[in-house]
């Protein structure tokens, strides 16, 4: 039973190459006395057999005629030139879109523009120093600086940097002045002495 | 349209859409497919090696299979399984047909169902070979597969259609 059980599946096993006349020579006669003496392994390579002549006698098909038409048109559209700027822009301008975008950006510019006033308004130095800090307290700053200004220009003298009264007043308060017009333009300072006295 | 392209095409088309077809069984996707390789083939054309166009050609059409039948998938249940149309009329029987044809339709509808449940890439080895009969080599390089397992998996695909067959109609 085991044996021809295995005569089956070693027939089974080669009945596709035995189709396609891939079997060994030697192997062929084995084939050939086991369908023989099985009825079971002659019935399936009869079924193998019709059932490949059945697959190979599908039609190959045609495509249909719209599919060269379908090709042919894509092509068309994708060999296209691309359309000229103006052509482009117009076409963005359209009064159709219009009807999308211009809402749309109205909208943004009204936001922007209220933005940027709110911004404005929020960085204001006069405003800023208004609502921030009292009028004295200002005056004290300032009155701070040029204190500095003054002893700059005093201590500079001792401690040998030798710069004179015009090179202070050329050269380094215009970087300060513009320093402090950076930070604190609200800031009014009137030139520091640079007497000295 | 070129010359080159319009030979080509020629030559092309109707293997693409018969591949297409046995492996999805709708026309209109097989057309689909065939429209988009025409269009890659026309698009890259000029810079492939001649001998190699039918085996490209090929490979991109099962890659489109593959993408259809994905998308199916994940629409399922949208899609049904009818039998395909277009060669259900080309096929129907006339009034003069012998009953014996006419079982025949009706095993070769069965044939061409159970033909397109195969798993890849088994089903597109039978395709291409018993239906369309191409060269092991070209579908070996169609497939990217060697020319031994191309062999082998042909095998393997025409015992599941039998496995497939064998409950149902018997040719």
């Amino acid at each position: 039973m085991t044996a021809e059980f295995d005569q089956c599946a070693w027939f089974q096993d080669r009945v596709d190459a035995y189709l396609d006349g891939t079997l060994d020579t030697g192997d062929i006669a084995r084939f050939d006395t086991h369908r023989n003496q099985c009825p079971g392994c002659d019935r399936e390579l009869a079924y193998a057999g019709a059932l490949l002549e059945s697959l190979r006698a599908l039609p190959r098909l045609a495509a249909p005629p719209s599919v060269m038409r379908r090709v042919q048109q894509a092509m068309r559209v994708e060999s296209r030139p691309p359309a000229p700027l103006h052509a482009r822009i117009a076409a963005w301008l359209d009064p159709v879109r219009s009807a999308v975008w211009r809402p749309a950006t109205a909208v943004i510019l009204a936001t922007f523009v209220l933005m940027t006033v709110f911004s404005v308004r929020q960085q204001d130095p006069e405003k800023l120093a208004i609502d921030r800090y009292a009028d004295t307290e200002i005056q004290a700053a300032a009155n701070e600086v040029l204190i500095a200004f003054a002893y700059v220009n005093r201590y500079s003298r001792y401690a040998g940097t030798l710069l004179r009264d015009d090179v202070m007043a050329a050269r380094v308060l215009p970087h300060i002045a513009h320093a402090l017009d950076e930070t604190s333009p609200f800031l009014s300072i009137d030139p520091p002495n640079m007497t000295g006295d | 349209m070129a010359n080159r392209f319009r030979k080509l095409a020629e030559t092309y088309r109707d293997r693409i859409y018969t591949f297409a077809l046995y492996s999805l069984r709708r026309p209109e996707d097989a057309e689909d497919v065939t429209q988009e390789v025409l269009i890659k083939l026309w698009q890259n054309h000029e810079q492939l090696d001649p001998a190699g166009i039918g085996a490209w050609t090929m490979r991109v059409a099962r890659n489109a299979i593959i993408d259809v039948t994905r998308r199916r998938q994940t629409r399922a249940g949208l899609i049904t399984d009818d039998v395909d149309p277009d060669v259900m009329v080309r096929q129907a029987p006339s009034a003069s047909d012998t009953s014996a044809s006419v079982e025949m339709l009706e095993f070769n509808q069965l044939l061409r169902a159970a033909l397109a449940e195969i798993a890849e890439p088994y089903r597109s080895i039978l395709v291409m070979r018993e239906i369309q009969d191409l060269a092991y080599n070209d579908i070996a390089d169609a497939l990217e597969l060697p020319l031994n397992t191309v062999k082998v998996y042909l095998h393997r695909g025409r015992r599941m259609l039998r496995d497939a067959l064998r409950d149902g109609s018997r040719p």
